[in-house]
C-alpha cells in the first residue's frame, strides 16, 4: 500500500519496521541465492528471528559488501530462483561498466510503483500537474512513472523521445505546455543556449524532476532565477530500484529506510556539508540491501556513489533519513600518490560566474610523464588560453599539483569536442587509462 | 517451399534439442527430421507446457540473456510466460519490426511523427515497442489513456499531430477523435475489427501473442495476415489450429507453438484467420 504516513513516523518505527523486513528478507533470499545463504549463515544469522534488533543491525553490517562483479555472479541462481515469475528485466547500458540486469517479479514491480508514488509525492505533484518526461529512448523508466503517478490520481502525463536537433526537439516537446519536466540533467544543459526562448514561453513549468546523474548547483539556481523552475532529484538504480527523493525542503533526498537498508562504506565524518537541518553527517560508499525486492536481490550492494547521510528530520515533516550525493568512486585519481577529484578540477575549469557545462577527464602516461586530458564542450574552445591560463594558476597553488607541474612529470592538456560527445551515450566523467581495465 | 526454410527448420530442431530441457524431453522418442513431413510430425506445444515446466527448463542454457520483452497485459502469474531474447535474437528482434513498419517507410519522404497510445494494461509492452521505435530518430511520445482522460488525448493529438499512431489499448478510446495528419494506425490483435477513425485510410493490425511476440500484420480489417517467412514458419494443425515456428529465437525456441485461433494457410507468407475461431479467445 502506498502509506504516506509512515514517512513521519519515528525512526525508531521505522528502525522496527527495517529489522522486521530484513529479517524477512534474509530468509527469503537464503532460500534463494546459495551464495547469500553461505555469507549469511557465516555470519551467524541463519535465524534473525532470535536476535535482536540492535545486534541485527550490527551483524548485518558486518557481512561482505558486493560489488558489480558479485552481482553478475548471481545471474543465473537468480533467474533460477525467479523462474516464470519474472515480469521484466532491467538492464545498465554496459557503457560504463559491464553490463547488468536485474530481474523484477510482479512484486518487486508493485514495490516500485509505490516507491515511485512517494517520490512523485516528495516533489509536491498535483492532481492538476501535467508531467513531461523527455528522454533519448527509456520508455520503461517513464511507464513507472506513469504507475506512480496514477497512484496519486495523476493522469496527466506524456512521454516525448528526443532526437536531434536536442533543442529544437526539446521545443516541441515543451509546447504540450506542462507542469512538470522530468528529464536528464545533460540533454538539458546541451539544449541551451537555444531552449532558453522555449523555457520563457512555457510559463505553465514550474518544476524540473531529474535523475541518473547530478544537476550542477549553478545550472539549478540559473533555472530558478530565470525561468523559476525549482528542481528535485529522483535518486535509483537499475540493479537497486528507487533508493530516495528530494522533497521541498531541498536538504538532501529522503531514503525509503523502510524498504532499503542503508550502509556506508569506509565511513569518515566529512570536513564540510551542505545539510542545514543535521545531527551529525557522515560521508561514505553507498552500500544498499533491497529489502523486498527477490527478483534479483542485493546484500549491501556497492553503488560506487559517495554521498552524505544524516538523520535528523527534515523541515518538510518527513522523518526519513536524508542524502547528499558527493561524487562517484570513480571520480577520484591519483598521481604519483597525489589524490584528486573531479569535483575539484571541475570548479577549477567552470567557476562560478560561467553556466555550468560538461567535462571529462582523461588520464594517460608514458614513459616520463602523466598528462591530464581535460575534454570540453566546442562551445567554450574560444576561451581556450584563457582556461588554459586559470587552469595551470589554480592547479600551480595546489602544493601536489605544483609539485608535478615544477618537476615536468605532469602534462595539461585541453581537447574541444561537439557537445553531443557528451550526451550520445553516458560517459565516465574520468577515464584513466593508465589502467587497462579502464578503458 | 524453400530449402533454406527446411534448413532453418532442421536447425532450429537440433538446436532445441541439444540445449533447451523442454524440447529435449519432448522429442526424446522423435527420429531426426529430414523433411516438412518429419516436421509436422513433432510435438505441439501449447503455452500452458511451457508455463508447467518454467522459464529455465524452457531456455537455452548456452545462449546468455539479453532482454526480455513484455507482450501481454499484466500477468496472470498463472499461464505467464516472460519472453526472452538473446543479443542475436534482438537483431532479428529489429527485422521483424522494419518488416512491420514497411508501409510507412516505404511512403515516407520525410521524418514521421509517431504517437503510441495505450492504457494501464498494455503499458509495459507500450514502452517496449516505443524503445524499439526509438530506432527510427523520428519524434515519438507515449500517452497512457483511460476514459477518465480522453480530454487530454484529444488535446495531445492536436499539440503533437502524429502522422503514425500505435494503439495498443482499448479501440474504444479513439471513438470519435482522429486529426487530419495521421495517416497510418497500427493496432494489436483487433483481427478484422479494427477502429473507426475519422481521416483514416490505413489501418494495420499486428498480431501479437504473449510468448511469440508480433508475428503477422494485416491491412485494412481484413482477416488476412502476411508474416516474414525469413523469421516465421506458419502451419496448422489437425484440427485447423494455427501453429508457429520461430526461426530467429535461439534463447527461448518457440517449435509448433499454438495459436489460439484457427486459420488457412494461403501462401508460404500469408494466412487467414477464421473470423469463427475469434470466439474462443
Amino acid at each position: 500500500m502506498y502509506e504516506p504516513s509512515l514517512e513521519r513516523a519515528s525512526l525508531e518505527q521505522i528502525r522496527k519496521i527495517q529489522a522486521n523486513a530484513l529479517r524477512r528478507y534474509l530468509v527469503a533470499v537464503s532460500a534463494r541465492i546459495p551464495n547469500y545463504a553461505d555469507k549469511i549463515v557465516a555470519a551467524g544469522l541463519s535465524d534473525p528471528y532470535t536476535v535482536e534488533d540492535a545486534e541485527l543491525f550490527a551483524i548485518f553490517s558486518s557481512l561482505p559488501l558486493m560489488d558489480g562483479k558479485d552481482y553478475v555472479a548471481i545471474d543465473y541462481a537468480a533467474l533460477v530462483a525467479t523462474d516464470r515469475a519474472l515480469y521484466y528485466l532491467e538492464s545498465t547500458s554496459g557503457t560504463t561498466s559491464a553490463p547488468k540486469s536485474r530481474y523484477v517479479t510482479v512484486a518487486d514491480d508493485s514495490l516500485d510503483q509505490q516507491l515511485m508514488a512517494r517520490s512523485l509525492s516528495a516533489f509536491g505533484l498535483k492532481v492538476s500537474d501535467r508531467l513531461l518526461t523527455v528522454d533519448l529512448g527509456d520508455l520503461n523508466f517513464h511507464s513507472l512513472v506513469v504507475k506512480g503517478l496514477s497512484k496519486l490520481g495523476i493522469r496527466d502525463s506524456i512521454f516525448y523521445s528526443l532526437r536531434k536537433p536536442f533543442a529544437r526537439a526539446f521545443a516541441d516537446a515543451l509546447s504540450c505546455n506542462p507542469s512538470v519536466l522530468m528529464t536528464i540533467p545533460s540533454i538539458l544543459m546541451r539544449s541551451m543556449p537555444d531552449l532558453e526562448l522555449s523555457l520563457r514561453k512555457t510559463p505553465s513549468l514550474n518544476k524540473l524532476v531529474y535523475y541518473c546523474e547530478p544537476l550542477d548547483i549553478s545550472f539549478e539556481r540559473y533555472l530558478y532565477r530565470e525561468f523559476g523552475i525549482e528542481s528535485f532529484s529522483l535518486y535509483s538504480s537499475i540493479e537497486t530500484g528507487l533508493i530516495g527523493a528530494e522533497c521541498s525542503a531541498h536538504d538532501g533526498l529522503h531514503v525509503w529506510l523502510d524498504a532499503l537498508f542503508i550502509d556506508l562504506a569506509e565511513k569518515v565524518t566529512p570536513a564540510k556539508h551542505d545539510f542545514t537541518q543535521h545531527d551529525g553527517v557522515t560521508e561514505g560508499s553507498l552500500a544498499i540491501t533491497t529489502l523486498s525486492h527477490l527478483g534479483k536481490p542485493t546484500l549491501r550492494y556497492l553503488l560506487g556513489d559517495r554521498v552524505q547521510y544524516t538523520q535528523a528530520p527534515c523541515l518538510c515533516g518527513r522523518t526519513l533519513p536524508r542524502l547528499r550525493f558527493v561524487e562517484r568512486d570513480t571520480d577520484n585519481f591519483s598521481i604519483y600518490g597525489t589524490k584528486f577529484s573531479f569535483r575539484q578540477v571541475y570548479q577549477y575549469i567552470y567557476n562560478e560566474e560561467d553556466v555550468s557545462n560538461f567535462l571529462q577527464i582523461v588520464v594517460s602516461e608514458n614513459q616520463d610523464s602523466t598528462t591530464l586530458t581535460f575534454v570540453l564542450p566546442e562551445t567554450i574552445n574560444s576561451s581556450k588560453n584563457r582556461k588554459k591560463e586559470r587552469l595551470y594558476k589554480q592547479l600551480g597553488s595546489q602544493p601536489g599539483f605544483a609539485f608535478l607541474l615544477d618537476h615536468n612529470v605532469l602534462n595539461i592538456d585541453l581537447r574541444f569536442v561537439e557537445s553531443e560527445y557528451f550526451t550520445r551515450r553516458k560517459i565516465k566523467r574520468v577515464t584513466d587509462k593508465r589502467n587497462p581495465l579502464n578503458t | 517451399m524453400s530449402n533454406s526454410v527446411l534448413r532453418k527448420l532442421i536447425n532450429v530442431v537440433r538446436t532445441a534439442r541439444s540445449e533447451v530441457p523442454v524440447y529435449r524431453d519432448l522429442y526424446e522418442r522423435c527420429e531426426n527430421i529430414y523433411s516438412l513431413e518429419d516436421f509436422s510430425g513433432l510435438p505441439i506445444v501449447a503455452k500452458s507446457v511451457l508455463a508447467k515446466v518454467g522459464l529455465i527448463q524452457s531456455i537455452s542454457s548456452k545462449q546468455t540473456l539479453c532482454i526480455t520483452r513484455t507482450y501481454g497485459s499484466e500477468p496472470q502469474l498463472e499461464h505467464h510466460m516472460p519472453k526472452l531474447l538473446s543479443l542475436e535474437d534482438v537483431n532479428s528482434d529489429f527485422d521483424l519490426l522494419r518488416f512491420f513498419m514497411d508501409p510507412v517507410i516505404q511512403r515516407a519522404v520525410q521524418p514521421q511523427r509517431i504517437m503510441i497510445i495505450t492504457d494501464d494494461l498494455h503499458l509495459y509492452a507500450a514502452a517496449e515497442l516505443g524503445n524499439q521505435l526509438t530506432y527510427y530518430e523520428w519524434p515519438l511520445t507515449l500517452f497512457t489513456a483511460s476514459n477518465e482522460s480522453r480530454s487530454e488525448l484529444s488535446s495531445y493529438l492536436r499539440w503533437f499531430e502524429p502522422t503514425v499512431m500505435f494503439l495498443d489499448a482499448d479501440k474504444t478510446l479513439l471513438e470519435g477523435m482522429g486529426h487530419p495528419s495521421l495517416k497510418y494506425i497500427f493496432t494489436f490483435n483487433q483481427i478484422g475489427r479494427g477502429p473507426e477513425i475519422r481521416h483514416i485510410n490505413h489501418i494495420y493490425d499486428i498480431l501479437r501473442d504473449e510468448l511469440a511476440g508480433p508475428i503477422a500484420i494485416a491491412c485494412d480489417r481484413s482477416y488476412q495476415y502476411i508474416f516474414d517467412s525469413s523469421l516465421f514458419y506458419f502451419e496448422t494443425g489437425q484440427d485447423g489450429r494455427l501453429l508457429v515456428t520461430s526461426l530467429f529465437n535461439q534463447l527461448q525456441p518457440l517449435i509448433r507453438y499454438a495459436l489460439p485461433y484457427t486459420a488457412t494457410l494461403l501462401s508460404s507468407s500469408t494466412f487467414r484467420i477464421d473470423p469463427n475461431s475469434l470466439d474462443n479467445v
